[in-house]
């Protein structure tokens, strides 16, 4: 049923890119997600593929969606949809068409890559623009966005460069992860951000020296780790509250899709 | 597989070693033993407030 929709996608030619959970999988930097979430480019003539593709496989909606509209999409709302199977193997699909943190679709479509799966060929976003993306409220998404930027060096367009460990030390939030590309890249700690806390710069220079860093250091970084995870949720909080106040008139007035009906 | 093997420190050492192909196979199929897909996709989607 999933082949199924990705194989109407790609021979619809829906300008679609996978995103958020299962590119993380694909990355290798989660081992788990439910469901499948995609960024629609929300060109009109594209919209219209991607509804094509979603009654081809007889979709439907799902909870507190919107009309899939023009104006909805280019507005930031989510929409939800079920892909039928049986009782246990209906497949959740959300989507946008725009995403927050990320640029335009077509930038981050250069940037995507290929994946082959058993669903088919995927076409999913890059690692960058995926890293933005999982900067959410959800705390568990802070491990998977640092071996994110850990997977980002073992993609074909990674250099190694100093910038690219810049990138790397300012989207790791977890001690095992800022060890890890310690020690699976030692150039790492001689590129440290202009911007990088005295605490970090303490501990790359204890792991430059001993290959190891004390207690106290870790904690002070933990700590630092932990201030630039709440600042994030609090941006992302503070991007959801209007798109989710729009959508409070819209359930008042009976006006989101209802929940069951085929798209 | 249970989700307990899933995270184990032994499989996300292989995880990243595996193909993109076969950490999707594996986690959907950890997917289809949760006991109600829709709880813990509305519990991320919709959280309550």
């Amino acid at each position: 049923m999933i082949a199924n929709f990705f194989q109407s996608l790609n021979e619809g030619a829906v300008d679609y890119l996978l995103i958020s959970g299962q590119a993380t999988v694909l990355y290798g930097a989660a081992t788990f997600s439910e469901d499948i979430d995609l960024w629609v480019n929300s060109a009109p003539e594209n919209r219209e593929r991607f509804l094509a593709a979603l009654r081809t496989c007889r979709a439907t909606y799902y909870k507190l969606t919107p009309p899939f509209t023009m104006e909805n999409l280019l507005r930031g709302h989510g929409f939800h949809f079920v892909l039928p199977g049986s009782a246990d193997d209906e497949a959740y699909l959300d989507v946008m068409g725009v995403p927050p943190r990320v640029g335009e679709f077509t930038t981050a479509k250069t940037a995507a890559q290929w994946k082959e799966t058993d669903w088919g060929r995927l076409h999913t976003i890059g690692i960058k623009d995926l890293v933005e993306l999982k900067k959410t409220q959800r705390l568990e998404d802070y491990p998977i966005i640092s071996k994110l930027a850990l997977a980002y060096f073992d993609q074909p367009e990674c250099l190694g460069s100093p910038s690219d460990f810049q990138w790397a030390l300012r989207n790791i939030f977890t001690l095992p992860e800022l060890h890890a590309l310690f020690a699976e890249r030692p150039a790492a700690a001689h590129a440290l951000p202009p911007e990088t806390p005295a605490s970090l710069t303490e501990f790359a220079g204890q792991w430059r020296a001993s290959g190891d860093v004390s207690e106290s250091i870790e904690q002070q970084v933990s700590d630092w780790m932990q201030a630039q995870i709440s600042r994030l949720q609090n941006v992302d909080r503070r991007y959801w509250r209007g798109i989710i106040a729009e959508l409070k008139p819209l359930r008042s007035g009976g006006k989101l899709m209802p929940e069951g009906a085929a798209v | 597989m249970v989700l307990g093997e899933a995270q184990s420190p032994y499989k996300a050492i292989v995880w990243r070693n595996l193909s993109p192909r076969e950490r999707l196979r594996r986690s959907w199929a950890m997917r289809s033993r949760l006991p109600d897909p829709r709880g813990v996709h509305d519990r991320k989607l919709f959280p309550k407030p």
